[in-house]
């Protein structure tokens, strides 16, 4: 007889275990006991509770909010710093290779020109770090420093942070002076690393600031030099090449031609220059390897 | 439908249950004060906050894991509120949503560890649950009032299937309402409702049959 049909809401409270067996329907006083006998009880100390809940308030803390978001705040800084390791591997690849004038004369931003400088130092090249005195700019890096500026200028960048800048605004008297300091010296160019001077005498084609397979020929890594210029070049190429070199490079360039200081160059010399370098280089390297300020070599 | 009960039925609808006085209870339903800060707070990884959550829904959880794996329900349990931690930050709702969440989690491990132990899953729960039964038929005259939470549970499970005892599980044990616990079971709440009935009716067949209810 306790079997009879039992209504929703009924159902619903009994299963809840809240119903006293003397409310219960006839039939079901017991299972109103029962089910709350099974909600009833004293949970008493749970053994290892504070433990357990310290364990778990630090795990909310440690984990994430609510969006998966910080996993994404993380990558970049992995990449950030692969990007900074690759950066620091690459440059001084590039400034071996391609012979980087805004590298070399310290003319790079400052973490970079330290991060170049310190990446150069392991492999025993010496380059201006972030906080060196910077390139002499009426020395040989004249060339080199002007070279940058004027592509800096192009490009529409402010140069005037670095200290090879400083530099070279102290040898002008003056950063307004700098224009007419550099004019005799590299030929004004609309360009950057464009300044095509190189292949016809001077040997200067590597000081284009980007990517010139002659430039190692023709300065001082292959150690052929046997005299070192002490001065700027008596006389300087203003106009274009007379002569464009058409014929395959003699050695190919090691690292990628990341140009760093300038955009793509507008002619590349398609053939090894057509004459030594008259002058030597300011410096000569001890083991045939460049280990002099890049920069200078350019200056023949 | 119930015209044979008219009295009872009226004094059931209308009773206020939860105003009566209970022998023994830890904080269910509406038991945590104000929810929603407790929650704020426990998201924000604040222990007192996180204690109150847990206070709340670990012995329940225990019960509940119990019935189905007492050999390593504290291990489940503790499974369990890592899961919670790791996601309490995106959660949001209200406390029977909670509670009904923590059971999902809860399940889930559940239903992990089972596919973990595939079959080496034995007797331990059914020579468990039989010698708390066995308990029940002691010649001591035990009467359901005097049953312990566990031995009632025991009894409970011994005497229904699986789904139906999951029902009044998550409904007397984990506080959870029809609606919760179909959410939980990932049932419909009418397929729950029936499971419901079902268990009623069987647990008073069982129940009448046995004369351990002689008050």
């Amino acid at each position: 007889m306790f079997r009879n049909p039992l209504d929703d809401d009924i159902a619903d409270q009994l299963a809840s275990g809240t119903v006293l067996p003397e409310d219960a329907p006839p039939g079901y006083a017991e299972v109103a006991t029962l089910l709350h006998a099974a909600r009833a009880g004293t949970p008493g100390a749970i053994p290892g509770r504070d433990a357990l809940v310290s364990d778990i308030a630090a795990t909310i803390r440690l984990t994430p909010g609510p969006t998966p978001a910080p996993i994404a705040h993380r990558r970049p800084q992995v990449s950030k710093l692969l990007t900074l390791k690759a950066l620091a591997i690459a440059l001084p690849a590039m400034a071996l290779t391609a012979g980087s004038a805004a590298a070399a004369t310290g003319a790079l931003p400052g973490p970079a020109q330290s991060a170049v400088s310190h990446g150069l130092s392991h492999v025993g090249i010496s380059v201006p770090s972030g906080t060196a005195v910077g390139p002499d700019a009426t020395g040989p890096a004249k060339f080199g420093l002007c070279t940058a500026y004027q592509a800096a200028l192009a490009r529409g960048q402010a140069v005037d942070h670095s200290v090879a800048f400083a530099n070279l605004a102290k040898a002008a008297g003056g950063a307004s002076n700098i224009s007419a300091y550099c004019a005799g010296v590299v030929p004004a160019s609309k360009g950057s690393g464009t300044t095509g001077t190189g292949s016809t005498s001077s040997g200067d084609n590597g000081a284009s600031g980007s990517n010139s397979s002659t430039t190692h020929k023709g300065s001082t890594s292959d150690g052929s030099s046997t005299s070192v210029p002490n001065g700027p070049p008596s006389s300087v190429p203003v106009g274009p090449p007379s002569s464009v070199p058409n014929g395959p490079p003699t050695s190919v360039p090691v690292g990628p031609p990341t140009s760093v200081g300038s955009g793509p160059p507008s002619s590349i010399p398609g053939s090894p220059p057509s004459s030594v370098p008259n002058g030597p280089p300011t410096s000569i390297p001890a083991s045939g390897q460049s280990t002099s300020n890049p920069g200078a070599s350019h200056k023949s | 439908m119930n015209n044979l009960y008219p009295t009872r039925e009226k004094s059931i609808r209308t009773a206020n249950v939860d105003s009566r006085p209970e022998p023994a209870r830890w904080p269910y339903r509406g038991a945590i004060e104000d929810f929603a800060n407790t929650l704020h707070a426990a998201q924000a990884g604040q222990e007192w906050a996180v204690a109150i959550l847990f206070d709340a829904l670990q012995p329940p959880l225990l019960r509940f894991l119990r019935w189905q794996e007492p050999s390593v329900a504290e291990d489940l349990a503790a499974e369990t509120w890592l899961a919670v931690a790791e996601r309490i930050g995106s959660f949001d709702g209200g406390e029977g949503q909670f509670r009904a969440w923590v059971f999902v989690i809860a399940r889930r491990r559940l239903a992990d560890h089972r596919r973990r132990a595939a079959r080496r899953r034995t007797a331990p729960v059914e020579r468990e649950i039989l010698e708390a039964v066995a308990d029940l038929d002691d010649p001591a005259d035990r009467v359901v009032e005097q049953l312990s939470a566990e031995e009632a549970i025991a009894h409970l499970v011994a005497s229904l299937p699986p789904d139906q005892a999951e029902v009044l599980m998550l409904r007397v044990v984990g506080g959870l309402t029809v609606d919760e616990s179909a959410e939980v079971m990932g049932k419909r709440p009418g397929t729950v409702r029936v499971l419901q009935h079902r268990a009623l009716r069987r647990l008073a067949r069982e129940l009448g049959s046995r004369s351990i209810v002689e008050v």
